[in-house]
Order: structure tokens, then sequence, then C-alpha cells
């Protein structure tokens, strides 16, 4: 590791740190002042006294430490006493607007990551350093776009990049978001068709609302010729640890299909929820329907229903779920036919193991036989909202950067290969995790 | 392909039998008998004779993967894999050139994606030879048939095929391609699943195909033959399919942590797990009563309904003297007549219609050679035993069992009642009462003798001389019992003796392959000596799932340096370690080589400093080669050797 302390950032005990600006980026210990690339747990970690970032990204992490508390996930060890997370102050920044650190310019880009993702670009003195945080390219046209929950990666000429390197390697080569949501939808049909339901594992903050909005534009495009009387051969039931995190996405104008919560009393939205009323003008209606039924639901759990808010706790972490398997979504999970997007958590609970439900993950690891064996799932789906070998060495030579450091991942190969192609290339080793 | 891969999918997609079963009587049905026949071939197991080196698959792949990748980033790729096909498969771009090197000198002409549809007189004019590219079709049998007729043919002509059969398919079929292409296919379906959908398929029983599937071959006529309705003419090689035993498990640890650390009880611990398992079955009902009648005789002393014969260390194969002549056959159903043709040879003079199962031993002068002798004589070419092999490393047939006496299936006759047979006619001069045996019988076949009926008391504290006997152990056989099929039901057992264990370090890390892969978990291990810890053994084998995440974040949290795919890590995590055999080795650092070693398990409990020394590992083997010594030297063991030797 050769990163002085005279660079614009450089890593500390906890995290990455610029003297200038008195800040850290996505620190994995509490600090004063913490600017947060996106809302994964391994980047946005409760505890710090002041944050800044993407309005979507402060709201879910809003969301997220607001359950810290309650659900007793893990807080820092120096924390002292809980409610911390309710005196930090959150600012929130639009992208591409700047913000002064006494002579230090930060300004946050979108890193096409999951919704609120953000690139931070630090202008010190004349020198620009941009930290990626986790990103992926578009992996379509320019003109449509790849994932329809957030702002596609934009590219930040920088002296020095910081990348991430989670898929570095030239293995890995994802394909457009539409194309495997397609075959998650075959996938789905075929289960079917057998009367078994289709049970996707998807990360609750990013992927499943990925798939989510693209099943939807999937439907309304028009092209799916199916055999059963909606568009879609059954149900879409959601976790709940899915469905808080789709109300954020929706608030922030994402539009997502209707679906059931799974384990709940759904009653209030299923006469519209369980019917998948795609045509434009109505969606909207529903979809607001829905979304307040949910929101009155919620907000009585918090006063009093102690099992409404234990599943509300299970945030992005995807933690305990055992609740979630008895509700009265059974009947729906006997008959078959449901598609059911639930954290990777699941993978071994009772639901996933019944004869009834076929198992498939969506995760760039995917692409790699041995892990979808070891998962024993029945399907992997290559899904990634992490760039893949192409998009990375693509990225880092645009950017015009001649300095490269790389964190989690591949980054040692990452690293020699930037460096046998001229650049100055180091690996940074941060505490940052990149799984799907 | 097309279907082949559908059907691959559909088996790797699913982890329900039910569905895999359901998926390969599908394609059963639909495939085109051709296909159907390859398919069936290496759905069974079986391989191609490879096309090309891996390291010309990996050449090729370099070549045509663009970016003008470089070997270590290939390994890079290849190590998180885990498979060297499904590396080709996920490196090689969407489209291939024909021949880069061609490519770069007239781009125009050649632009990557006509190359499947280069016109034959231009292939004709860049080779100048006969070869015929309008073969390469995408039909399974058609393409097995153009890859066979690669071999002999340059690199440079085998990588324009290769780039255009690849050109023609997506990544699962390029997967399977380059299955096919270095021989080692498998698919995650056991043969025995694909026994029962051929049995679903046909309507025969599973008994009948298995053992019609040992001389299958890949021809249209011969599937027709296997799942014919009609008794198809047998060929006369045919071995019938291998009985296989049940390991016989006790656990010393348990026994030695529930039961106080005194030896006997813990002693007892583990007779008490031995007998729960033998007479769990059958024997249970005749145990109860003789417990009630006999309550005084411990049951460890009492005659256990088996028969008890030692395991040898050797090769497990089928001895079948038909119409004039001698087939060897080893369990994996391979023909090895030519790599014992001393055997071979020696069984010329048994009559006719005879099956003998048994075990090939390296063996000289009255005692078992270390396996490591007999695997000289393996993975030869044909006819390449020379005279001094033969010599060096003499062979014999230990033969335990009779299959077919006259030409007549004895497999469902008793235990008893077959070895009886068997010892008949492997004793000296009994032959010569059939007229078609032309002389005196070799001692090259040998009867494994019975060893009892024992108690258990006493079939335990004969398997202590295992090592002794130079054999892995007892095999159970329950008397009166038939020969099955597989690895079925409860009338054999192996009880194979203790591993020597050892406490070792971990010191180094490398990926896995397979279910694996991208995981550290092949691991190197270090024994203490003169102050610094030497590398004595690799294992893989023994951890869970969960176990090995861990200490894949141990290695990737403790890395000291990293030399290509090995990263040498912080000595810290001590396992116990389990192997059946040490020899003294020039080879190794350590200047012992251990074998077949495995992990027991993580000591949690035992810092670095408490794993054992090399000279304690040493001591071992010394014991070892003492033992051997005194076994050939002093009359004491004379009598121990005499078991197998005579009792004929």
């Amino acid at each position: 590791m050769s990163v002085c302390s005279d660079e614009l950032v450089h890593l500390t005990e906890k995290g990455l740190y610029c003297p200038a600006g008195e800040f850290y980026i996505d620190p994995w210990a509490p600090v004063a002042r913490a600017i947060i690339t996106h809302g994964h747990s391994d980047h946005a970690r409760v505890g710090s006294s002041e944050y800044f970032a993407h309005p979507s990204t402060v709201k879910i992490m809003q969301h997220r430490f607001a359950q810290t508390g309650s659900a007793g996930l893990p807080l820092f060890e120096n924390v002292a006493g809980l409610g911390a997370e309710l005196t930090a102050q959150m600012h929130p920044v639009p992208y591409r607007q700047s913000v002064n650190f006494s002579d230090v310019k930060v300004s946050l880009h979108p890193a096409g990551h999951i919704l609120g993702s953000a690139q931070v670009r630090i202008e010190h003195k004349g020198k620009i350093t941009v930290v990626s945080g986790d990103y992926k390219l578009s992996k379509v046209s320019s003109m449509a776009l790849d994932d329809l929950t957030c702002e596609p990666f934009e590219l930040v000429q920088c002296d020095t990049f910081i990348t991430e390197s989670t898929f570095a390697l030239p293995i890995y080569k994802f394909r457009p978001t539409i194309e495997v949501v397609a075959e998650i939808y075959d996938w789905w049909v075929e289960c079917a068709r057998l009367g078994r339901s289709a049970l996707l594992l998807a990360y609750s903050l990013g992927k499943a609302q990925r798939v989510l909005a693209a099943l939807r534009q999937l439907a309304l495009s028009g092209s799916l010729t199916p055999n059963f009387s909606g568009n879609f051969p059954g149900p879409i039931i959601v976790h709940p640890a899915v469905h808080s995190l789709c109300e954020i996405y929706r608030a922030d104008g994402v539009e997502l299909p209707d679906y059931q919560v799974m384990g709940r009393h759904s009653q209030a939205s299923s006469s519209q929820g369980n019917q998948l009323s795609m045509s434009g003008s109505a969606s909207d209606s529903s979809k607001a329907d829905t979304f307040q039924a949910d929101s009155s639901h919620k907000n009585s759990s918090h006063k009093n229903s102690s099992h409404a808010n234990s599943y509300e706790s299970n945030s992005d972490l995807d933690l305990e779920s055992k609740e979630l398997e008895s509700g009265d979504n059974s009947s729906v999970l006997k008959n078959g036919g449901a598609l059911i997007i639930a954290p990777p958590a699941l993978a071994e609970s009772k639901l996933a193991r019944s004869a009834n439900v076929s198992l498939g993950f969506a995760s760039g690891w995917m692409q790699v036989r041995g892990q979808r064996r070891r998962r024993n799932v029945d399907r992997g789906f290559v899904l990634s909202d992490h760039a893949d070998w192409q998009s990375l060495t693509k990225t880092i030579f645009a950017t015009g950067a001649a300095s490269v450091l790389v964190t989690h991942g591949s980054s040692g190969s990452l690293v020699r290969f930037l460096r046998e192609h001229g650049l100055e290339a180091n690996d940074l080793q941060t505490r940052f995790e990149g799984g799907e | 392909m097309r279907e082949f891969a559908r059907l691959f999918n559909e088996l790797d997609n699913n982890t329900s039998q039910e569905a895999k079963l359901k998926a390969m009587e599908e394609y059963f049905r639909s495939a085109p008998a051709e296909n159907l026949v390859w398919a069936l071939f290496f759905l069974s197991g079986r391989k191609l004779t490879r096309v090309v080196s891996s390291t010309q698959l990996r050449r090729f792949c370099m070549q045509h993967a663009g970016m003008n990748l470089q070997p270590w980033l290939f390994q890079e790729c290849y190590d998180n894999v885990g498979d060297l096909a499904e590396c080709v498969s996920l490196l090689l771009p969407q489209n291939l050139a024909l021949d880069p090197e061609i490519l770069s000198n007239q781009a125009d002409e050649f632009s990557s994606t006509a190359t499947s549809q280069l016109s034959l007189s231009k292939q004709m004019i860049l080779f100048g030879n006969d070869f015929d590219y309008s073969a390469v079709s995408t039909e399974l049998s058609e393409l097995v048939n153009f890859l066979d007729r690669l071999r002999g043919l340059s690199e440079r002509e085998i990588f324009v095929a290769l780039s255009i059969v690849y050109q023609k398919f997506n990544q699962t079929e390029r997967f399977l391609l380059g299955k096919l292409l270095t021989g080692g296919f498998r698919v995650g379906v056991s043969e025995k699943l694909v026994v029962r959908a051929l049995s679903r398929f046909s309507g025969l029983s599973e008994a009948v195909l298995q053992e019609r599937l040992i001389s299958y071959k890949p021809e249209v006529q011969a599937f027709q033959n296997l799942i014919s309705k009609e008794g198809v003419e047998r060929s006369p090689a045919t071995p019938y399919p291998f009985f296989l035993a049940q390991p016989l498990t006790a656990n010393l640890l348990t026994a030695n942590d529930t039961v106080t650390s005194s030896g006997q009880a813990s002693l007892q611990a583990l007779l008490d797990q031995v007998a729960e398992q033998l007479l769990e079955n059958k024997a249970s009902e005749n145990r109860a009563s003789e417990n009630k009648a006999s309550a005084e005789i411990s049951p460890f002393d009492k005659t256990l309904p088996f028969s008890v014969e030692w395991k040898w260390d050797g090769i497990r194969s089928q001895l079948v003297k038909r119409a004039g002549q001698v087939f060897i056959w080893s369990r994996g159903e391979e023909l090895v007549t030519e790599t014992f043709p001393e055997i071979a040879k020696a069984a010329l003079v048994l009559p006719d219609g005879i099956v003998i199962d048994g075990e090939i031993l390296a063996f000289r002068e009255g005692d078992v050679l270390p396996f490591g002798q007999l695997q000289k004589r393996l993975n030869r070419k044909e006819g390449n035993i020379g005279a001094r092999l033969l010599d060096e490393v003499p062979c014999v047939f230990m033969a335990f069992d009779l299959l077919e006496f006259e030409g007549k299936d004895l497999r469902l006759h008793a235990l008893e009642e077959r070895k009886q047979y068997l010892q008949r006619l492997l004793t000296p001069g009994a032959c010569l009462d059939t007229p078609s045996c032309a002389g005196a019988l070799s001692p090259r076949l040998r009867y494994s003798p019975e060893l009892g009926p024992l108690s258990l008391s006493a079939a335990y504290a004969l398997r202590q001389q295992s090592r002794l006997m130079k054999v892995e152990g007892l095999m159970l056989k329950r008397l009166g019992s038939v020969y099955g099929i597989g690895r079925k039901g409860s009338d054999w057992w192996k009880w194979k003796v203790d591993p020597y264990t050892v406490d070792a370090v971990l010191v180094a890390a490398q990926r896995g392959h397979g279910r694996r892969a991208s995981l550290y978990s092949d691991y190197t291990f270090a024994l203490w000596h003169e102050g610094k810890l030497v590398s004595v053994a690799k294992a893989y084998s023994g951890l869970s799932d969960e176990e090995m995440k861990e200490v894949d974040r141990f290695v990737k949290a403790n890395t000291i340096e990293k030399f290509g795919p090995v990263r040498s890590v912080k000595p810290e995590l001590v396992f116990e370690l389990a192997f059946e055999a040490i020899q003294l080795s020039s080879r190794h650092k350590s200047g012992v080589a251990v074998r077949f070693p495995r992990i027991l398990r993580i000591r949690t409990d035992k810092p670095i400093e408490e794993a054992d020394t090399l000279q304690f590992l040493r001591a071992l083997a010394d014991v070892q080669n003492e033992n051997r010594e005194k076994a050939n030297s002093t009359p004491t063991s004379q009598g121990q050797l005499n078991i197998f030797e005579s009792n004929t």
C-alpha cells in the first residue's frame, strides 16, 4: 500500500479520510463527519455525528438506522448507548451540487449502483480525486435505461480514481437487465406450469427493486404472450425487508409492479394488489392505493404491533426471517404460481427447502457454476449491481486518472492489469465487502 | 448438442432428483437415437480420449480471448472458476476469429462474424489439405466424430477447427464442448440416477440395465440392445456389477469425549457403535432373544453372524473366463486385462464360465507390496508393461467371491456356498477334475481366507493387526447373504483400521475446484522441526462448507505472501489430520510422505505451539517400518502371515 498521507484522501483505521476537508467517506467506525456513497450496510454505518449523502441515501439510512437500535443489529462497540443515531445530522446533497469543507469542494455524481448511489468527487487545489463507491455501467444502448431504479453512472474526470473491484476478472461479463429478467420471468412461468412457486433470492436493497421494475417494464412492453389471465402467471410476493425499501423507491418515483407482502394480512390492498393491472394510468392510482394501505399499516405497527415491527427490522442486512415463513400467504404458496422475492438469508429457510418451491438467486457470482452449486440453488441468474471487467477497465481508462487505487474484490488482478497498461495502480485495503 | 445442452441445464439447474429423472426420461424419449447414444455415453461417466491437452486449450483461449490476455490473468480466472472448460467458455468472446494471426493480416477478408460461413475453397487455400470443415455440425454425434478426426492434426489446424466449433455454440454448449475436448466429463448426475431414468424409460429393471451398461458402446444398435426386452446376446467379456461394502464407522473421538478417558471405556463405546451398525437390521430380533437367553455373555464376545476377511489394499477387480478367453475388469468398469498379463495368463487354465471377484495386489514372496508399487502398473498405454516392470512389481489376484460357475450365475446363492465353490476351484489340483482344465493352477490366483466367524472383540483385535498385515482393515460379510449390486443394504461392511493422526498448523492455502471453486480450500500443513514449521502434507477434504468458508475468510485476512495461486498464511490455525500410511521420502522436504491425508477437525482449542513435531511423525513411520521387518523375520509373526497363506 503506497497511499501517502500527503494525498488528498488516504486510509486510516476508521476508513477513507480527507484531512484537508476533515471528512471520511463510508467510514466503518463512528466519526464526526461522514460522506456516504450509498445505503448498503457495509458503506453506510450507524454512529457518526454528521452525514452527507444523496437525498435517497439519506432516506435509506434513516430507515435502516431507525431500526438498528430496536432490532439489536450490531452497533459500533464504542457507541455509548442506543439512540446515538437519532442525534445524527443528515445533510441531503443532490447530485452535482457542491459542498465546501474549508477549501475542499465536494460533489456527488451518479454511480448507477442502486437508488441514490454516488461517486464522491473531491477537488482541492486543482487536484481531483473520485471515490467510486460501488458502481455499474449501463449494459444497453445509451437511449434506454438499463437499471430503471437509479440514475445511470456518470463519468467524472479525475487525477486519482478510487475504484471497487468486486468482479474484476474477465470471466465476469454481465448482460442487460431486461434479458436476465426475461429469464427470471420464463423460470417463473415454468414453475407456475408445474404448480410450484419461484423463490428468488435478491438483496433487499437495490437488486430486488431492479428486478421488480424490470418485470413491470417487461409486462408493459407487450412482448409477453402469456396464456394466463394477467401478464404474470401469479402474484408477486415480497419479503417485508424488501417491501420497506420498495416504499422508499416508490416515494422517489421508481415505478414498481403491485405485489403482496409476505406473511402479512394483505386484504386491504390485495383486491387490487393481487390483480396486476398494468395499464398506464390505472397503475398509478392502484400504486397510490397500495402505498397508502401499507404505510398506514406501518404507522400502526410502530405503535403497538411488535410482530410487524420484528420483520420490519430486517432491513437490508438480510438477517433473521423465521417469522416470515408462517403467514397468510401460505395458501398462495401451497397452490404455487407465485414469484417470491426475498433476501439471500432465506436460502436456509423452510420455505426455500419446500418441495413446492424452486429456488433462484440473482447475483453476479452466479456467473460461476461452482458458486451456484455451492449455494445449492436451482437457478442462478447473473445479475449484478457491480461493474464487470469490461466496465471497470473502460471506466478507469476513461476517467483519465493517472493514479488508481483499487478497493474490495479482486483488487490484485486489477492492479496488476492496470500497471501492465501503464497506470500507477495500488491496492487499498478497505473493509467494504462488495458482496451480493 | 442443443438438446444435450438443454438436458445438461435441466440436470444442472435442478437440485431435486425427481426433476433430474424427468429431464433424462424426456431426453431419452425425444432425442434422435444417434445423439442419444452419445449422451448416454457421457452421462454414464464415460469419456473420449482427449482431443487437446489442457495446456493447448488454455493457449487457444488466450489467443482468442482478446485484450492480449496474459497467462497470469488466465490463471487468476481459472483459480476462481475451478474448471478449465468453464473458464474457457466464460473468457471466449461471442465472436471468434478463425485464426487470430490471419485475421490481423487480412482483416477485411475475414470479419469475425463471417468465420462460420467461410467458403470451402478459401479454407482449402489456407491450409492446402483435405481437411473437411463442412463436416462441422452441432449435432452431438457428428460433433464427436469431428473431434475424433482432429487427433493427429497440427495445433494450428486444430485451433482453426476449434474456433469454428466454438463459434457455433452458446456458453453452456461451449462449456460442454470443453468437457468433451479435455476428456473429463462429470455432469452432476450419478450413474445410479442415469440407470434409474433408463429403467423408467425402458421398463427394464435397474439391475438388468446396470449389468448391460457395463459393456455399452455409443452405437445405436448397442443402445437398442441395452433397452431390449429380450435377453440380448451377451458378450463373453461382460462382468457383473460390483457389490460394494458400506463403511463401518465408529468415532473414537466421540467415544473419547463422551466416555471417561479410560481406554477400556472408550473401546466399549466404540464397539457399541459398531455393534449397533452391524446388528441393527436383520439380526436385531435374534440379538434380543439371544440376549435374554445368555445375558451373562457380553454382546461383544458372541460370535458375529458375519464372515470376516482382510480388506486388501489393491485394485478391486473381476476376473472373467469365458469362451477360452480371460477378461479382467476394474471396479471403474475398465478392461485392464493387458495391464496384468501374468494374471490373465494364469487364469487361462480355469474352466470356461467363471467369474471371480477379488483384489489385484502387488505381491512378492508372500508379502503385500505398498499400493504405490501397484500404481506403477497403472495408467500405462497398452502393451507397455515390460518384462522389467513385471519383474519389479509382480501381481496376484486375491479371490474372495465366485459370481459365475460353469456358466451359471451364482449371485443369489448364499455367501458360504459361493466361497466353498471358490475355495475348491482355487485349491491346487482341484481344477484338474474338470476336463477343460489344461494344467495346474498358478500361485498368481489366491484365495482370500476367511478369518472367522469371530466375536466382535476378536474381530477388533484382529483389525488392530491390519497395518502389520499391510491390509486396510477387515471386511465383514453377512453369512447367508446374496451378492448384491452397488452399495446397497447392510450385508457387506468394510471396517478400516483407524488412521494415523497428527495436529498440524495451516501454513498455506490455494483455491479449490468445482464446488470449492474460488474458496481457499486446499491447504498445506506443517509440523514443528527445530523451532520452525516444516510443510508435511496437503489436504482439502474433511471440512464442512461452513468451516471451509470460515477458513477462507481466515486465509484472506491473514495472507503473508502470494505465490501465484498460493497464499502463505500466518500460522495460527491447528488442524487434526488423518492419513493412512507414512513413507520415508527423499523427494519431500520433510523427509516423509503421507498417504491420503485429510482433515478430521479444526483444533480451535490448540495454540500452534502445541502442534506435533516432525520427529513424532517420523517415529510413526519408524514404527510402521519396524513392524514390517518384524513381520518378515520373526517366527511369531509367521503364524499371522499364515492366516492368508494357507487356510485352504
